[in-house]
């Protein structure tokens, strides 16, 4: 698969990690350390990526924050958003599908699974 | 919730302030006079509305309702007193004309606490009002433990609160850099960064299934703490139990390595299933076998499992455990070690939490929180199960862990 995703992850390791295991698939990545600095680049950026990849608990603005600022705007309302979260919950849940996100995967999260839904996400896209 | 006025709790001892309610100034002063005689403070007041003002300007401990107020008057008054929620306890005594007595009984239905009728008799009077100030400080000592009590709840509310997060933060804090330990690893183990020598690719191995364990601990905690909060949620599903020991045998493999162990898993592979959360039975087992390890130098772990029709409820200790379903079929999965093997007297204690042996009393420290029986126990009898353990049969060294978990009914077969 091809496709540019947004992942926005404040733990380095585990960002490269994952822009390991994207590139590897075929995907080109753009990382943020959290949704501040997400949010910045998505309006300052001239091509949109196809999907937003973020953890949840970062500095600044965390991933809740983030899918508000996606919805909130009309450019990139309509953005596939997956979370991969340290900690889970009803609570949570229920607050990240109120965003419409497309999946809630729990860390740690293995590479056949990141890879299985990132590619369902984009498939769901085109 | 009634805040207590500050006058009366500030100073306990004062003496009781009594409002006496009298439009006929040589009563009302007759009356003060007495209750001064008694060491009470009084306030006297000449009408019906000045008493609701003065009630609610500063809440006296007793009201005495007397002269010039019409019987019916004097109800209203008591009624409007009676129903101010924001009001603390006061009694009051109604003081009524021999003419109007046919009306005391509706009043005492309206809110008065007691009624005199005139002419007043100053002992008898003296003793009503001892009475209900006495009533009224138990009354008050009764509202001030209840609102002790309230506050107490809610600071335990809040500690829960508190508990809550504290849960949620280590889980994040340990989970977060575990998460990229495993995915790095993992990304070395598959190769993707390039091949690996044999020798290389075993301390991967072994670091992975290491930060694996660490990561099954993590989950420990946090289900401990969700059975303790009564906030687990499980997963039933008819599960087989081969592949979920399998699964248990892989994760705990690495633990083996520089022991003269063997493993051996007798489950056949077309044993019934059993109702349960795979993902929860799988750590269970891992934790009995972690178990084993830890207090087995040498010699087999073996895994096997019968039927039998109930959960062995009988082998629990007392007030603990699962009673067996009638009709249920039950699976007794069994992880026997040649090891150490568990005293009679603390079979009992190992599934407590942060309970931890000592093997053959050698001092020798063992690692783990003592965490992973006491998850066992919790989640084995969440599933409608039980968990013990017996000497290892016919004289062999060693302890017998048994878990029981109910069969699915027939036709109930494993989903895909």
């Amino acid at each position: 698969m091809t496709g540019h995703i947004l992942v926005v992850e404040d733990d380095p390791l585990w960002l490269g990690v994952v822009e390991r295991r994207l590139t590897k698939a075929g995907y080109t990545v753009e990382s943020a350390r959290n949704g501040r600095v997400a949010l910045q680049w998505l309006a300052d950026t001239p091509a949109l990526p196809a999907l937003v990849l973020t953890d949840l608990l970062m500095p600044e603005a965390d991933g809740l924050d983030l899918c508000a600022g996606v919805r909130g705007n009309s450019h990139t309302a309509h953005l596939p958003i997956i979370i991969m979260s340290a900690i889970d919950g009803v609570d949570l849940r229920a607050r990240a599908a109120a965003f419409g996100v497309f999946r809630y995967l729990t860390k740690p999260v293995p590479a056949v699974e990141l890879l299985l839904t990132v590619d369902a996400a984009m498939a769901s896209t085109s | 919730m009634n805040e207590l006025p500050v006058d009366r709790t500030a100073v306990p001892t004062a003496a009781p302030r009594i409002l006496v309610v009298d439009d006929n100034q040589d009563s009302l002063s007759l009356l003060t006079a007495l209750l001064h005689e008694q060491r009470y403070r009084t306030q006297a007041v000449a009408s019906g509305a000045e008493a609701l003002t003065a009630v609610v300007a500063h809440p006296p401990d007793l009201i005495l309702l007397a002269g010039g107020l019409p019987a019916l008057d004097g109800q209203d008054v008591a009624r409007r007193i009676k129903s101010a929620h924001d009001l603390p306890f006061i009694p009051i005594i109604q003081v009524t004309a021999p003419s109007e007595l046919h009306e005391t009984s509706a009043g005492l239905d309206q809110g008065a606490d007691d009624y005199l009728s005139r002419p007043l008799v100053a002992g008898e009077l003296l003793a009503r009002v001892r009475a209900l100030l006495r009533l009224k400080a138990a009354q008050d000592a009764l509202h001030s433990r209840h609102a002790e009590l309230q506050r107490l709840h809610e600071q335990l509310r809040a500690g829960e609160a508190y508990r809550e997060n504290l849960v949620q933060m280590i889980t994040h804090d340990l989970r977060g850099p575990l998460t990229g330990l495993l995915g790095a690893l993992e990304l070395i183990e598959d190769g993707s960064l390039g091949p690996l020598t044999a020798e290389q690719g075993d301390f991967v191995r072994q670091g992975l299934q290491n930060c694996q364990t660490l990561n099954d601990m993590v989950a420990d905690l946090l289900d401990v703490y969700r059975l303790e909060a009564g906030r687990l949620e499980l997963a039933r599903r008819p599960v087989a139990l081969r592949p979920l020991a399998d699964q248990a045998c892989v994760q705990v493999g690495a633990a083996l390595a520089g022991k003269k162990l063997l493993l051996h898993n007798h489950i056949p592979a077309d044993f019934p299933p059993v109702i349960g959360d795979s993902g929860k039975l799988v750590r269970v087992l891992a934790n009995l076998l972690n178990n084993a390890f830890k207090y087995t130098e040498r010699g087999t772990i073996t895994l096997q499992v019968l039927v039998q029709p109930d959960n062995g409820y009988s082998h629990t200790v007392a007030d603990e455990g699962q009673p067996s379903l009638p009709g249920r079929q039950y699976a007794i999965i069994q992880v026997q070690d040649t090891g150490v093997g568990i005293p009679a007297e603390v079979r009992a204690l190992i599934f407590r939490k942060f309970y931890r042996g000592e093997p053959g009393g050698s001092g020798r420290r063992i690692r783990g929180a003592g965490l992973g029986l006491y998850f066992a126990r919790h989640m084995i009898e969440a599933h409608g199960g039980n968990i013990w353990v017996e000497s290892a049969p016919s004289g062999a060294p060693g302890s017998l862990f048994c878990v029981s978990l109910p069969l699915a009914a027939a036709g109930q077969g494993e989903e895909a």
